[in-house]
């Protein structure tokens, strides 16, 4: 084998890989500043001033990712650090024999009713499966916390509440519009409106929230036979892991 | 019109999917070969090489990820034409490339030891997979796409030589890597 052998192989990589890396230079600047306002909102904890004023207050959460995943492997605290900002440790497997699949890092932003952005910040997202089920982690260090609605308490475990929550969640495009019923519906608490998927589906969504370590985490399984106490279990896992 | 509606377009042999197929990563591909190529006028003919063979190819093929199936397509013509190029017309940045990942080859190529190109793609594939976001794009956009490292640099906001420094760490680690594996190139 020569160079020129070698380049061609290069050229064999995945379609992610490949894909990743296409634009890249719009992604890296993005980045980048993120990880500056980052920083600077961390500075501004620090002084004691928190980014949610009196007369700010967070009505809408939003997340934005392409949809790729940027680990295939459990990525190191020291990478995520790097990437996100934010070092947990993630598991591998959970002790019910679910196991890391991927995971991706989004850009997330909170928002006031007049949509004025109160916080920017990166999120992980990680993908844990089992016999075709999945199971999904979110860790981010927002300083609104985790902000779920209806939740119970579940349990507390090493000084740290755990939330659990249930809800049917109607996903729906991001031009819809509710009609009467819709609006009915999210009043009463029968449904929770999310925005942004390709046609309207209905799915059960069950979930645990804590706030451990200064970060937030959040377990959440759709469409799942995991019950409360699994879940649980998982989120003692998590913060075992933790060390 | 999406990548699935471009496909589809082929599909059905309609002359409108090349003409999409341009519009949408037209760009992309004149940009994959003019990495290789150095040579505006190459390049073109390069991507009209790529929309041909693309045209050929589905049906039957259909892509996964349309925008790497086209890339990896117009990387591979530009390679070939590249082969045929004296060595006045030789791009310094691609041969710059090129020698690096020399550095990956041992002093004396043994035949009977070389690996499969598919099994050697594998494995770069699980070491970049490893990586973290950060260096997998530095490598990518250095060893698939081409750029140059000023433009990666640029790109980050590094300096250039960091951007050098990250890929000879990379480059030392795959072939550790690559020896693991009992890959000996």
């Amino acid at each position: 084998m020569n160079r020129d052998d070698l380049f061609r192989c290069v050229g064999e990589i995945s379609d992610e890989l490949i894909l990743e890396a296409d634009h890249t230079g719009k992604t890296l600047r993005r980045l980048r500043r993120t990880t500056a306002f980052a920083l600077a909102a961390a500075l501004v904890l620090l002084l004691g001033v928190s980014v949610y004023a009196a007369s700010a207050r967070l009505v809408s959460r939003h997340a934005h990712s392409r949809g790729i995943p940027d680990y295939f492997s459990v990525p190191t605290r020291e990478t995520l650090l790097e990437d996100a900002g934010i070092g947990p440790n993630v598991p591998e497997a959970f002790s019910n024999g679910y196991q890391f699949k991927d995971a991706l890092i989004s850009e997330n932003w909170d928002a006031d009713a007049d949509g004025n952005v109160l916080e920017r910040y990166r999120a992980l997202e990680c993908t844990y499966a089992q016999d075709g089920d999945t199971v999904h982690l979110f860790v981010d260090a927002a300083a609104a916390g985790n902000q779920l609605d209806q939740v119970e308490a579940a349990e507390t475990y090493k000084g740290c509440d755990l939330k659990y929550y249930s809800y049917a969640n109607k996903l729906v495009p991001g031009n819809y519009v509710q009609s009467e019923q819709d609006r009915q519906d999210e009043a009463c608490g029968k449904y929770v409106f999310s925005y942004g998927s390709a046609a309207v589906e209905l799915r059960q969504v069950q979930g645990l929230g804590f706030e451990y370590g200064g970060l937030n985490y959040t377990l959440s399984a759709i469409d799942s036979g995991l019950t409360k106490e699994q879940l649980i279990q998982m989120a003692k896992e998590v913060i075992d892991h933790q060390g | 019109m999406d990548d699935k509606e471009i496909i589809d377009l082929y599909f059905a042999r309609s002359e409108t999917a090349i003409t999409e197929t341009a519009r949408r990563y037209g760009p992309m591909l004149r940009a994959i070969a003019y990495g290789i190529l150095g040579n505006a006028a190459d390049s073109e003919e390069c991507e009209n090489d790529a929309y041909l063979a693309v045209w050929n190819c589905i049906p039957p093929q259909r892509p996964r990820v349309l925008p790497a199936f086209l890339g990896r397509i117009a990387r591979n013509i530009a390679l070939d034409k590249y082969a045929y190029y004296g060595a006045e017309k030789r791009n310094r940045a691609l041969e710059t490339a090129l020698d690096e990942l020399e550095a990956l080859l041992p002093g004396g190529a043994d035949p009977a030891a070389s690996c499969e190109q598919a099994e050697l793609a594998g494995c770069i594939d699980e070491y970049l997979r490893r990586q973290s976001r950060v260096k997998r794009l530095v490598f990518v956009r250095r060893y698939w796409y081409c750029d140059p490292v000023a433009k990666i640099a640029a790109d980050w906001g590094f300096s250039e030589s960091k951007v050098k420094s990250m890929l000879m760490r990379m480059r030392k680690e795959l072939k550790v890597f690559l020896e693991r594996k009992g890959v000996w190139l």
